[in-house]
């Protein structure tokens, strides 16, 4: 009988206080420190979230030289770890969280197929452009996306779970940060047991979070 | 009837189409003003588009109460001696005297009326009014954001100029007719080819920065435009915000080190 190797899966959770908190950020740097109460609010918030992921990964009790690290997003290109660090500068506690990892000696593996990705980046750029003319068509453009997506997405995720699957090393145990519109755990659990690691935060609502 | 015709608009859109009586003077509305001007409208009168909305409404649905309980040959002769009357509500944002923003709601008592006789339901003051109100205003901020981008970009473009050796950057930009000898882009040079759009690859290395700028700004145009409408559609922009600025970082940053795969305009 074959053993079947353990994978943890972390749901990203894109949630609304963190969603614009990348680029939140960015502006942060042009104009300076903020005061302001509710960005104080969501950083803390943030980090409270990456603070517990954190805390439950280590509590795994896995060597860190021993993880391989597949990120939502990074695609296969031989400086995943520079793209690392350059979005953990534009903080990205995700980022600042793998960086982390590896400086421990956990391994970050080009995941995505950037051809792939290059084709979300224009539906999104498209999503985007037509958020700006008007609702409506930010609607249209909302469920065009949708449509096109859930197609990319199966592509992507193919892609990311033959990536796993062919790159993970004997001893070794892949740590996966998805972003939860991908589905690639149904790819996954024939050839792995998935552990979860998952950290609410006391909001006051699941929609908070979840963008629900 | 009073003159409803549109001057031309900040946006160089052709809004003649639109019933919204709206018009912002594009000659005057320049430099920091009208961001500023939004900032102030989105703090202390958050609800401005929606207010103008209701109160038109309510004023078309208050007359079919009135008009009911007039007699018919009352409301003829009332229609009759009021056409060609209009009564004007202007709504003006003035700079030194000039002016920026202006509503002028033009009523026209007779038509409204004859509408209320009718019972017409909407008559001129429809939700499509209010999404033309919402539009313009999106479209007015949008405008500001191109004009900060273009001014970032013809700033970094003229500090260019000025070095010994002109950049084969810029001979290539020049040669593809998209920036003038003084460092200006020219009419065919639209902010969406250079950012994001075809000529993106070329603008990269004079403009790598500004690319989340336009992120940013963008990002508040959709919260005003969502602001309008009070829906809440932000939390997927947002993250369709966040994850295109996540991928134009990692786009970016492998394609400027030469290893872009294939087609990689960001």
């Amino acid at each position: 009988m074959t053993n079947i190797r353990s994978l943890i899966y972390v749901p990203v959770l894109h949630t609304q206080k963190e969603a614009g908190e990348i680029l939140l950020s960015l502006k942060r740097d042009e104009a300076g420190a903020s005061s302001d109460t509710s960005l104080v609010e969501q950083e803390k918030s943030v980090k409270e979230m990456w603070d517990g992921i954190h805390e439950k990964i280590q509590n795994t009790n896995i060597s860190c030289p021993t993880i391989r690290i597949y990120q939502d997003a990074m695609p296969v290109c031989g400086r995943e770890k520079e793209i690392a660090e350059k979005l953990a500068q534009k903080a990205s506690r995700n980022h600042q969280l793998i960086l982390e990892l590896v400086k421990n000696g956990a391994n970050i593996e080009g995941t995505e197929d950037p051809d792939l990705l290059i084709e979300e980046y224009g539906n999104l750029s498209q999503l985007i452009g037509k958020a700006a003319v008007s609702i409506q068509s930010y609607r249209d453009s909302l469920n065009e996306y949708k449509e096109k997506g859930a197609l990319l997405m199966k592509k992507r995720d193919a892609f990311i779970a033959e990536r796993i699957k062919s790159t993970l090393k004997e001893g070794e145990t892949p740590l996966v940060f998805m972003g939860v519109r991908h589905e690639l755990e149904k790819l996954l659990q024939s050839s792995f047991a998935i552990n979860y690691i998952i950290y609410r935060l006391p909001f006051k609502k699941v929609g908070d979070i979840y963008n629900v | 009837m009073s003159d409803r015709t549109q001057k031309p608009s900040l946006l160089s859109k052709d809004f003649s189409k639109l019933f919204s009586p709206i018009r912002i003077n594009a000659d005057i509305l320049e430099g920091d003003k009208s961001l500023a001007l939004y900032e102030f409208v989105s703090i202390f009168l958050p609800n401005v588009g929606p207010s103008i909305f209701n109160f038109l409404v309510d004023m078309e649905k208050h007359s079919q109460k009135l008009i009911a309980s007039i007699e018919p040959k009352k409301r003829e002769r009332l229609i009759k001696d009021l056409e060609g009357v209009t009564v004007e509500i202007h709504y003006l944002i003035k700079d030194k005297g000039k002016e920026l923003v202006a509503l002028p709601v033009n009523i026209c008592p007779a038509e409204v009326l004859r509408n209320a006789m009718l019972a017409k339901q909407g008559s001129r003051y429809t939700e499509k009014m209010q999404e033309e109100i919402s539009q313009i205003f999106v479209s007015f901020i949008a405008k500001e954001v191109q004009r900060r981008i273009k001014g970032m970009i013809e700033s970094a473009l003229k500090t260019l100029l000025t070095k010994p050796r002109m950049p084969a950057i810029l001979k290539k930009l020049m040669g593809l007719g998209l920036v003038d000898k003084e460092g200006h882009l020219t009419e065919g040079a639209t902010i969406e080819d250079l950012i994001s759009g075809k000529y993106a690859g070329l603008f990269k290395k004079v403009v790598p920065e500004e690319l989340i700028n336009e992120a940013l700004m963008l990002k508040e145009t959709i919260k005003a435009c969502y602001g309008w409408e009070g829906e809440d559609h932000l939390s997927s922009a947002n993250d369709a915000l966040a994850e295109k600025g996540i991928l134009e970082i990692v786009l970016g940053e492998i394609k400027e080190k030469g290893r872009a795969p294939k087609e990689a305009n960001v």
